[in-house]
C-alpha cells in the first residue's frame, strides 16, 4: 500500500471504519507479533498481546494525529505492553525464556557435572544459528534488546525510535551499538 | 557539527550491521487463527467505543436539560407553606451566579449518573438509546408536575 492509500486507512480507522481497521491488522499483525514474540519469548504471549496492541489503537485512535508516522505510534504501544508484561513476569518470579531454548543452553538439573558447560559464550556457540541468537538476545538489557528489535520489527530510523522512547538519539545509538556488540561475540563475523 | 556527523557515521554503521542481522531475526508468522481472532475483537471492539461515544454525545446534549429538571424538581420542594421570614433582599447577579453554578454542576452529576449507573450498556441501538432517554426527561417532567401539585 502507498503513502496516500495508508493515509486514507488511518483517516478511516480514526472514524474507526471496520475494514480500515482490519486493513491495519493485516499490514501490521505479523510485525508486531515478531516484535512481541523476540520481546516476550512465548508465541501465546505474544499472541495475546497482539490482540491487546490492537484494541488499544481501537481505543486511542481517535486521539492519534497522525503527522508522523503511524508506526511510531502502534510500536510504542506494542513495547509498553510487552514491557509492562516483563515487569508483572518479574514481580511473580518468571523470566521470559524463547521457546525450545532451554534445550541444551543450561545443564539439566540431574545432568553429570563432567558435562558442566564451559562458559556462556561457548555454550551458545554449540547452539543453532536461531537458538543463539534467541539465547544471546535474552542476555541483553531490556533496552538493549528493545532498540535492536524495535529497529527491526517497525522499520522505524533510531532517530526516530529515539523520538518514540524520548531519549537522546546517542544514548539510542550507544544501546545499539553495545547490543550489536555482544551479538557479534557470539555470531563473529556474520554481523 | 563534529558531533553530529559522529552520530550520523554511528547510525550508518549500526543501520548495516542490523542489515546483516535482518536474516537471523526473522520469527514465525502468528498462527492465522490468532489474526482472525484480533480482527474479531477489534471490530466489536469498535462497535463497543462507537456506541460508547455515541451515548456520551447524546447525554452531553440531554444533561444539561436533565439537570435543570432535578435542579428545578428539587427547589420545587417542600412546597411553601404558611408564613415567609422576611429576609434580606438578595443581589440578582450573585444569585444568577449561584444558580448557574448550580445547573452546571448538577449538570455533570446527572450526566455521570447516566452514563455510569442508570442506563447500562444493554446493546441499544441509538434511536431506542434517545427513545429512552427521552422517557427519562418526561418522567422528571411528570415528577416536576407532581411536585408543584403537591
Amino acid at each position: 500500500m502507498d503513502r496516500a492509500g495508508l493515509d486514507e486507512v488511518y483517516r478511516r480507522a480514526r472514524q474507526r471504519d471496520p475494514d480500515a481497521l482490519n486493513a491495519l491488522v493485516e499490514a501490521y499483525g505479523s510485525r508486531v507479533f515478531g516484535l512481541l514474540y523476540r520481546l516476550t519469548g512465548s508465541r501465546e504471549t505474544a499472541e495475546d498481546l497482539v490482540q491487546e496492541t490492537f484494541l488499544r489503537v481501537v481505543r486511542k485512535i481517535g486521539d492519534y494525529e497522525h503527522r508522523g508516522r503511524f508506526e511510531a505510534w502502534l510500536f510504542r504501544i506494542a513495547a509498553n505492553l510487552a514491557r509492562d508484561h516483563a515487569r508483572r513476569a518479574r514481580r511473580r518470579g518468571q523470566f521470559a525464556t524463547l521457546e525450545g531454548l532451554a534445550d541444551g543452553d543450561e545443564p539439566g538439573p540431574g545432568e553429570p557435572a563432567d558435562r558442566k558447560p564451559d562458559g556462556p559464550d561457548r555454550r551458545l556457540m554449540r547452539l543453532e544459528a536461531g537458538q543463539r541468537l534467541d539465547a544471546c538476545l535474552q542476555r541483553l538489557t531490556d533496552a538493549e534488546r528493545e532498540i535492536i528489535l524495535l529497529r527491526h520489527f517497525s522499520g522505524l530510523s533510531f532517530r526516530e525510535i529515539a523520538d518514540m522512547l524520548g531519549i537522546p538519539l546517542g544514548t539510542a545509538l550507544a544501546r545499539a551499538h553495545r547490543a550489536l556488540n555482544r551479538l557479534r561475540v557470539v555470531f563473529g563475523h556474520e554481523v | 557539527m563534529a558531533m553530529s556527523d559522529t552520530l550520523d557515521k554511528l547510525e550508518r554503521t549500526l543501520d548495516r550491521q542490523m542489515g546483516l542481522l535482518a536474516d537471523h531475526l526473522r520469527t514465525p508468522d502468528p498462527h492465522s487463527e490468532c489474526i482472525e481472532r484480533v480482527k474479531t475483537a477489534v471490530a466489536q471492539e469498535a462497535v463497543r467505543v462507537e456506541r460508547q461515544a455515541r451515548r456520551l454525545r447524546l447525554f452531553r446534549r440531554w444533561g444539561a436539560v436533565a439537570a435543570a429538571l432535578l435542579l428545578a424538581a428539587s427547589l420545587g420542594w417542600p412546597p411553601p407553606s404558611g408564613p415567609t421570614a422576611d429576609l434580606a433582599p438578595a443581589n440578582p447577579t450573585e444569585m444568577l451566579a449561584e444558580w448557574a453554578a448550580a445547573i452546571e454542576q448538577s449538570s455533570e452529576r446527572v450526566t455521570m449518573l447516566l452514563t455510569d449507573d442508570w442506563i447500562p450498556d444493554r446493546g441499544l441501538a441509538p434511536g431506542d438509546e434517545e427513545q429512552e432517554l427521552e422517557n427519562l426527561l418526561e418522567s422528571l417532567d411528570q415528577s416536576r408536575s407532581l411536585l408543584a401539585g403537591a
